[in-house]
């Protein structure tokens, strides 16, 4: 850790700012994310029906797939991932809450509240701790050994965005060992792995049936539109937040940080390292959007609770704060940070 | 379960990831009709007045299918308050069937809510309602009504004794003797304890004893030296005792009412409570928890948090990182106030979501897992 920062003056900066505006969030913000919700049945439904209008003119059918495609876009991004982190669980409502709500995906919502918002946000880039550094499959910095399968990790990694629903459904298996592999020494499990088993195939298997049988079989003689539809549908949102989330924390300039680093953190330390650890992307308002507000990942990453409606509002603030404390901001239009992760990948592919 | 509930919740589970159809539509819905959701009834705002300085009165029409009240019932009144949504509990204090001069076309209940400077609802209720606005309700509720064995026992003389705003349950009871196709020959008396110049609904008392010949009321002011003792020193033990007020002053009647042998079968009582941050001698604190349709209650220490305090009982909750980040021990308070332990602030008394794993029990608590 960098000894030259006042950390403790960062800590009470970076809490005056999320105090200030948590103070804020009120009718607007419920207002926005119902209003989001909205917008996602409207995109879900219409993209549903157009997908069977495709017999009258093909261009319906590409409509459909897009529109459904953003749906699920919205719903996993900026409604299920904020939802399921709690940041609009003061709204009280009794089904947009992070212990209500489950998304549009084949992962189950509680998996990742362990993974993602527990084990990720809590040992953000900590080499060992935080699985999401690579997510066991990449090699991303040279505090792994290489390995020969890390060749042709590029390879590894087009596979992973194709399927990215299926990787993030098999996240927490992956780490607890269930089907293969010798059990991580000290790693403490709070979930029995049969009952990891039941939910991996009770969900992932309920989005099949939804996606390519019940659909499909609803829409009759054009049952191949729908499932091809459906499908395609999938692969689009999988490869968005695959590339969106890579950029968050693969960019070239993101910093790694080994446990020892991390022993007794103070709060000023934490923020540090989740500031170095992410990096965000710049964009115009829907894009933000529809990266679920991942764009503003050093934000989120300093207030995971905070609404998402209220990560643009904070991001010049926070710059001015960590610029004041000399610590890097990383941000950039959307091609450079994706091409740096490429970049990335590829580099650490060789030794 | 029915049929039809099982369908709805599995459909809603495969195509819509929710635990019912309406729930997915809902935000949809709310487009529609303001304020429309799956677990509440709607009601529509006609109007309010303020009978004073802190007595609110809110004229409500709730939709068709809410379940009509029996009189003296309460419900829980659901206001989006800055966005939140909070819930409180009152007294309905009209009688089911009675109209409403100013809106006689339409069902309509009054509650009658006594408002707090600093009261988390209270105080914004007025600035977060607005005629022609929609508030939710619950099923009415509660058990402090007139029951028919006493109802047609017209010798059994009726006591209503009340304090402050304790008043409203009585209002709709006294409506509806008020409203029977045939007067009631039971002799009613209403204690009614208020300080000098609060006393609630006057003109609308002095009416009734107009209608209801049998009917005494007696207004009442501590100050004006009025006790309990004389004011219920008619009251026999035949006599049915219904009692609201806060819990001291129903605590006094009880005390006065042994004095005289009134046996304690023929009481009932509702009572409100100021939180009190009390806990037991032995620093515990009771919780009453509702896990899958079961309900049991427990004693808990209270220097504990939730999560441990429940798994020391052998109460086995969803949790995950225990520090409350992951959201996974979230349940649902229904009442009482928890601290959290990472921020120190306490929670509001209503209905609302807490982290069991940060959250420590300051008053007793009413849990649903």
């Amino acid at each position: 850790m960098n000894k030259n920062i006042n950390f403790e003056q960062l800590a009470t900066e970076l809490d005056e700012l999320k105090r200030q505006t948590l103070a804020q969030v009120g009718a607007s913000d419920a207002a926005y994310i119902r209003k989001v919700i909205v917008w996602q049945r409207s995109l879900e439904w219409g993209g549903r029906v157009l997908l069977m209008l495709g017999f009258l003119h093909p261009v319906w059918w590409i409509i459909g797939v897009l529109s459904l495609a953003s749906a699920k876009i919205l719903d996993n991004m900026e409604i299920g991932h904020n939802v399921l982190h709690g940041q609009y669980d003061w709204m009280n409502d009794p089904h947009i809450n992070s212990r209500q709500f489950d998304w549009d995906i084949a992962c189950d919502g509680k998996s990742w509240q362990r993974i993602h918002n527990y084990e990720h946000h809590t040992y953000t880039n900590v080499i060992g701790k935080d699985r999401d550094f690579g997510y066991g499959l990449l090699r991303l910095s040279n505090d792994f050994s290489w390995r020969l399968k890390n060749l042709w990790q590029f390879i590894t990694y087009i596979y992973l965005s194709v399927l990215f629903q299926w990787g993030v459904s098999y996240h927490e298996l992956a780490a607890e060992r269930v089907f293969m592999g010798k059990k991580k020494q000290g790693r403490a499990s709070n979930v029995d792995a049969n009952e990891l088993k039941r939910r991996f195939f009770s969900k992932g298997g309920k989005q099949l049936v939804k996606d390519y049988v019940v659909f499909p079989l609803l829409a009759g003689p054009l049952f191949l539109w729908v499932l091809v539809g459906n499908l395609i549908a999938n692969l689009l949102r999988n490869l968005w937040t695959s590339t969106i989330i890579f950029c968050g924390h693969f960019t070239s300039d993101v910093h790694t940080f080994s446990q020892a680093e991390c022993e007794n953190e103070t709060q000023g330390q934490w923020y540090y390292r989740q500031a170095l650890g992410s990096s965000n992307i710049k964009g115009g308002k829907l894009f933000h959007i529809l990266t679920g507000h991942l764009s503003f990942q050093i934000e989120h990453h300093l207030f995971p609770d905070l609404p998402s409606s209220r990560y643009q509002q904070v991001a010049p603030q926070v710059q001015a704060i960590l610029s004041r404390h000399g610590i890097a901001y990383h941000t950039g239009p959307f091609l450079r940070q994706y091409s740096q992760v490429v970049k990335r990948i590829v580099r650490y592919s060789f030794p | 379960m029915n049929v039809l509930s099982r369908l709805n919740n599995i459909t809603a589970k495969t195509l819509f990831h929710t635990d019912s159809i309406g729930s997915y539509f809902e935000p949809i819905m709310q487009r529609i009709k303001p304020a429309w959701r799956t677990h509440w009834f709607r009601a529509k705002v006609l109007g309010h007045e303020l009978l004073g300085a802190d007595v609110l009165q809110l004229d409500l029409s709730p939709e068709k299918a809410w379940p009509q009240a029996i009189a003296g019932q309460h419900v829980l009144l659901t206001v989006e308050i800055n966005g939140r949504l909070m819930t409180r509990p009152f007294s309905i204090s009209s009688a089911p069937e009675q109209s409403c001069s100013q809106y006689p076309k339409k069902h309509v209940i009054r509650l009658t809510i006594k408002t707090h400077v600093e009261g988390a609802f209270t105080a914004k209720l007025l600035a977060n309602i607005a005629t022609g606005g929609y508030v939710n309700l619950s099923a009415p509720q509660g058990e402090f009504i007139l029951s028919e064995s006493v109802l047609t026992q017209p010798s059994t003389p009726l006591w209503f004794v009340a304090a402050g705003s304790g008043i409203t349950p009585f209002m709709a009871m006294l409506n509806q003797l008020a409203l029977l196709p045939h007067q009631p020959q039971h002799p009613i008396q209403l204690v009614y304890f208020a300080k000098a110049g609060e006393h609630l609904y006057v003109d609308e008392l002095m009416a009734l004893q107009q209608q209801l010949s049998q009917f005494q009321v007696q207004l009442l002011i501590r100050k004006n030296g009025h006790n309990l003792t004389d004011a219920l020193s008619t009251c026999n033990v035949q006599s049915q005792v219904l009692i609201c007020g806060p819990s001291q002053f129903k605590d006094d009647v009880d005390q006065q009412l042994d004095v005289m042998k009134h046996p304690k079968a023929q009481r009932q009582a509702e009572f409100f409570q100021a939180p009190t941050f009390a806990q037991t001698a032995a620093g515990e604190q009771h919780v009453h928890l509702s896990q899958r349709g079961q309900t049991s209650q427990l004693v808990l220490a209270a220097k504990d948090n939730l999560l441990s305090g429940l798994e020391q009982q052998g109460i086995s909750a969803n949790f995950g990182c225990r520090i409350g980040v992951c959201h996974q021990c979230q349940c649902v308070k229904k009442s009482g106030v928890v601290r959290n332990l990472r921020t120190g602030e306490l929670s509001q008394p209503g209905e609302q979501l807490i982290q069991l794993c940060i959250s420590q029990a300051v008053t007793p608590l009413e849990l649903e897992l």
